[in-house]
């Protein structure tokens, strides 16, 4: 269980040293390193500020980097910022892109110095400087989308398809608000009905967007989608947030025209009304639902990730650390980016997630993130408006290379899982099957506003075989079973007595491996 | 930002466990209970304070207060009790909550109720006789990873440290929306007016303004755990009669696509990208965005997200599209150009495209310039028979400007206390 004394790290000279002050914060310090009193390293990734301009609402709802290296900040709602990043981040020189006219702005992908597409409450707008005088003169609609008037129907995306068009998620009404007399699109009474709703078209959707064939409706079933983003391959993931239908928070895997659980924009499905036209999907049995829906491919444990946000693979090569081809998703509530481990099992996705970063200057609501041209630093924007406490701004956690001794991957075997380390594991540890503490656990598909873990148990491992390198590690369980996480929790492995910095992961598994 | 001075401040913080002075001895009174007040840090998944020590058998009053969006409770346990309970909370399952997540199990010194969001809670008990450290954990699923802390019981006679409080990893990061400098009531000027596109009110326009519009209803509240609505006690409006009903969430006057534009403090307006026309016209000031942003950076959203018009109305719409007599279906917004720092709106109508811009004129009028894209001229511009604030059409090179008059109403209503009041908490 996880019952590591996190906070309470023993005070010793070492720890008055600014850099080891930083690292005795650390959400998940093993007790090892206090113990030993090791010599702090540098720490591999670094948290530095990057303040914006006085009267800039520093609310980041996307980030990105034009092709001549500049940073573009578009903010939710003080327009788009760009400046050419500095090795010095608080003495960068702004400019003002756009004026302050976008609508809560939540979604940015830049195409050129000139050119932006920009999602905002409304629609999706074309941002241009025709003139080139680096100030954006025109605002061009590319598609509309439909408001009841509600706070909470914002936008993700858009995300490049590869192709010519984009993905945008569209976020549901939320019953702590009220909608307008006068709708933008049509109104449903069936929809105005539950706890997130979907009274006007298309909230609750993943909409594609292309110049040809304009905005369509390309997977349902989302609750409060505030991440999307393509894959290099073209796939299509969206991060969900736990509440009603949301057991917990889901990454899901996007497939066209499929279900995501969350009913209420099932009102705007046509085959879904045709099959039955007085159908309602709030008073559908849960059932029902169940058998329609598709899975998360990795279900976060709650606490551990309060809100996810944007997705970003890390594209950098190795640049921005070992953790190449993996996926970082940014905490909108909690000061913690969080790693996940993908791979296709069964024709299945799914896998595990880790913290990957954690307080130590994080703040808390990381929105947006992109990697910088070089892939050394990575760019974080904040926001939470809407909730309580100081969630706003912009940072970059610059990576310094080092010692990071961390689990590089864990796949699921015939009979258990194989996992890879960062560095070979000190022999003598890990070696008997209870070292590998895990329990298995399920989400149990709920209308309920989010819930517990359930079916828990302890899992016992049978056997344990370590490569010659210590590198990795294959387990062996005497049964795994799908619709099952499973959470490792590997306290005090180390590496050459460097603690491994993230001890647990939980991996969703929603096929077993052949 | 001096950021050198920032991470000097941050190793202080940390090292305060090291520099905590002991208080002086307390002897367990039964008559003087032993006060310990424990916040959670809002959104950090925290408490605030992560030890504090008791003498053995003294009297305590313990005070939890959650002023995070989130429910938490406080669970004491004895030194060896937390992977029993840990455990026993995983088997809970849904009937966790009613149980406020605190499990029949031995070894719980004290526990408070799940704490709803912005309330607190008491509770006393006696501190164990036998000295050691005893935790405390949210046991919220998946909250004790962080949530936590530890209640040291010393002997008699021994002097008691002063409680530590957590960095919570969250208040070292700078405040950066409050440093801000954000004003919540922008302004434009007649050179270079501000744009804003944003929740706008609806001053009780004629409903026909709002033709492509859908027709929004008042909701009720819904209750996610039982699938139905909630019920609570109704007031009739008509009789005042209170009786059990759906508690209903009334459907409010806003304007969901609107382009605010300002020209300083005497000329601003709606216009608006669903109906593709200009909606209304004031004067005196601009919008108060208190009630949509919240009164300052970080103060939660407010109940209410319409802004306030500040100033008073000189125009507003009413009846059909002026265009609509001219051409069938749905208007389609464009997007807009700047042009000397004034937008100029682009739409169209069926196979037609035009561009619009709106302009001052004087102190007492306004203009519409509006340019079709095609050779073919609008026979005329439909004004409706009460629109006679229109004071003349006329063609003007490629456009057609028409021309209004103000029709002054009286100044729109000051901000009430109440209503401020509202966006203090989300």
């Amino acid at each position: 269980m996880f019952s590591q004394p996190f906070l309470f790290v023993k005070t010793s000279n070492a720890l008055r040293h600014p850099l080891c002050a930083a690292l005795a914060l650390a959400a998940a310090l093993p007790p090892a390193q206090a113990q030993t009193g090791a010599a702090p390293q540098k720490p591999s990734y670094q948290v530095e500020e990057i303040p914006v301009p006085k009267g800039v609402a520093p609310e980041i709802g996307g980030l990105g980097f034009t092709p001549s290296g500049k940073l573009v900040v578009l903010t939710r709602r003080s327009g788009i910022l760009t400046a050419l990043p500095t090795p010095d981040a608080t003495h960068m020189q702004w400019t003002r892109f756009s004026d302050q006219s976008l609508h809560n702005a939540n979604g940015l992908f830049v195409i050129s110095d000139r050119e932006m597409l920009v999602s905002q409450m409304p629609e999706l707008t074309r941002v241009l400087d025709n003139d080139g005088d680096g100030i954006a003169d025109e605002y061009r609609t590319e598609a509309s989308f439909n408001l009841s008037g509600a706070y909470h129907e914002v936008t993700a995306g858009p995300v490049p398809d590869g192709k010519d068009g984009f993905f945008i998620a569209l976020n549901t009404a939320s019953h702590s608000g009220f909608t307008f007399e006068h709708t933008r699109g049509l109104f449903s009474e069936v929809s105005r009905r539950g706890r997130n709703f979907a009274s006007v078209q298309h909230r609750g959707w993943v909409m594609h967007w292309d110049p040809k064939t304009g905005l369509t409706p390309w997977a349902k079933g989302f609750r409060s989608p505030n991440g999307i983003q393509t894959g290099p391959d073209g796939s299509v993931w969206v991060t969900d947030n736990q509440g009603d239908f949301r057991t917990t928070n889901p990454l899901y895997h996007v497939e066209q025209g499929l279900f995501y659980g969350h009913p209420s924009s099932l009102v705007w499905d046509p085959a879904y009304v045709k099959a039955d036209p007085k159908r309602d999907p709030l008073k559908q049995p849960m059932a029902e639902l169940d058998a329609m829906r598709a899975p998360a491919a990795v279900l976060f444990p709650y606490g551990f990730s309060r809100s996810p946000a944007e997705p970003l693979f890390d594209t950098t090569n190795g640049k921005f650390g070992p953790f190449k081809g993996q996926m970082l998703v940014a905490d909108a509530a909690a000061p913690r980016i969080i790693r996940v481990m993908l791979e296709k099992v069964d024709g299945v996705m799914q896998g595990a997630c880790v913290d990957f970063y954690s307080h130590n200057g994080l703040r808390n609501g990381s929105n947006r993130m992109v990697f910088s041209p070089e892939g050394t630093e990575l760019y974080v924007g904040q926001t939470m408006r809407e909730w309580a406490g100081a969630m706003e701004g912009l940072q970059r956690i610059k990576f310094n290379g080092g010692s990071i001794f961390e689990i590089l991957s864990m796949h699921l075997t015939r009979d258990g899982f194989e996992l890879e380390f960062t560095q070979p594991v000190d022999a003598g540890v890990g070696e008997k099957p209870e070292a590998f503490a895990t329990e298995s656990y399920w989400y149990e598909y709920s209308s309920n506003y989010g819930g517990p873990e359930s079916q828990s148990e302890k899992v016992r491992v049978s056997s344990v075989q370590w490569s010659a390198d210590r590198r990795k590690v294959r387990l062996v369980y005497p049964k795994l079973q799908a619709q099952k996480v499973i959470r490792l929790n590997l306290t005090g492995f180390t590496s050459g007595a460097q603690p491994l910095g993230h001890a647990m992961v939980a991996y969703t598994i929603n096929r077993l491996a052949n | 930002m001096n950021l050198s001075l920032s991470s000097r401040r941050l190793a202080l913080l940390a090292c305060l466990p090291a520099l905590v002075q002991p208080a002086l001895a307390q002897k367990p009174d039964k008559a003087e209970p032993l006060k310990v007040s424990i916040k959670v840090i809002p959104g950090a998944i925290r408490f605030e304070t992560t030890r504090f020590d008791v003498t053995a058998g003294a009297r305590v009053t313990l005070t939890l207060s959650n002023d995070c969006v989130m429910p938490h409770n406080l669970v004491l346990l004895k030194p060896d009790a937390e992977p029993a309970l840990v455990a026993a909370v995983n088997t809970m399952g849904l009937e966790g909550m009613d149980k406020h997540f605190v499990p029949d199990v031995p070894g719980i010194v004290a526990a408070t109720k799940l704490l709803q969001p912005f309330s607190k809670e008491n509770i006393s008990f006696t501190a164990p006789e036998a000295e050691g450290d005893y935790p405390y954990v949210c046991t919220f699923p998946g909250h004790w990873f962080t949530m936590r802390g530890v209640m040291r019981v010393r002997a008699a006679g021994v002097a008691l440290a002063a409680p530590v409080k957590s960095g919570g990893g969250v208040e070292q990061v700078p405040d950066a929306l409050k440093n801000s400098g954000m004003t919540h009531k922008p302004l434009g000027t007649p050179e270079k007016p501000f744009v804003m596109r944003t929740f706008a009110p609806d001053p009780g326009l004629d409903p026909a303004v709002f033709a492509h519009h859908g027709v929004g209803k008042d909701g009720v509240k819904y209750d996610p755990a039982t699938r139905l609505d909630v019920i609570g006690k109704v007031t009739d409006p008509a009789t005042g009669v209170v009786k059990e009903g759906p508690v209903v969430v009334k459907a409010e006057k806003g304007v969901a696509g609107a382009i605010a534009v300002n020209h300083g403090l005497e000329f601003s307006y709606v216009w608006d990208s669903t109906e593709c026309r200009l909606l209304y016209v004031w004067r005196g000031g601009f919008l108060d965005m208190d009630t949509y942003w919240g009164k300052e950076p970080g103060s939660g959203r407010p109940k209410m997200y319409i802004p306030r018009l500040m100033g008073h109305l000189v125009y507003r719409a009413s009846g059909p599209m002026p265009l609509e007599g001219e051409f069938k279906g749905a208007p389609v917004f464009l997007g807009y150009k700047m042009e000397k720092g004034v937008p100029e709106f682009r739409y169209r109508v069926g196979t037609k495209t035009y561009r619009e811009k709106v302009l001052p004129a004087g102190a007492e009028g306004f203009e519409l310039r509006i340019t079709p894209e095609q050779p073919e001229r609008p026979k005329a511009w439909v004004v409706s028979p009460e629109d006679t604030a229109v004071t003349s059409v006329r063609g003007e090179g490629d456009a057609f400007v028409v021309s209004v008059k103000d029709r002054p109403e009286p100044p729109q209503p000051a901000p009430k206390p109440a209503d401020e009041a509202k966006t203090k908490k989300p």
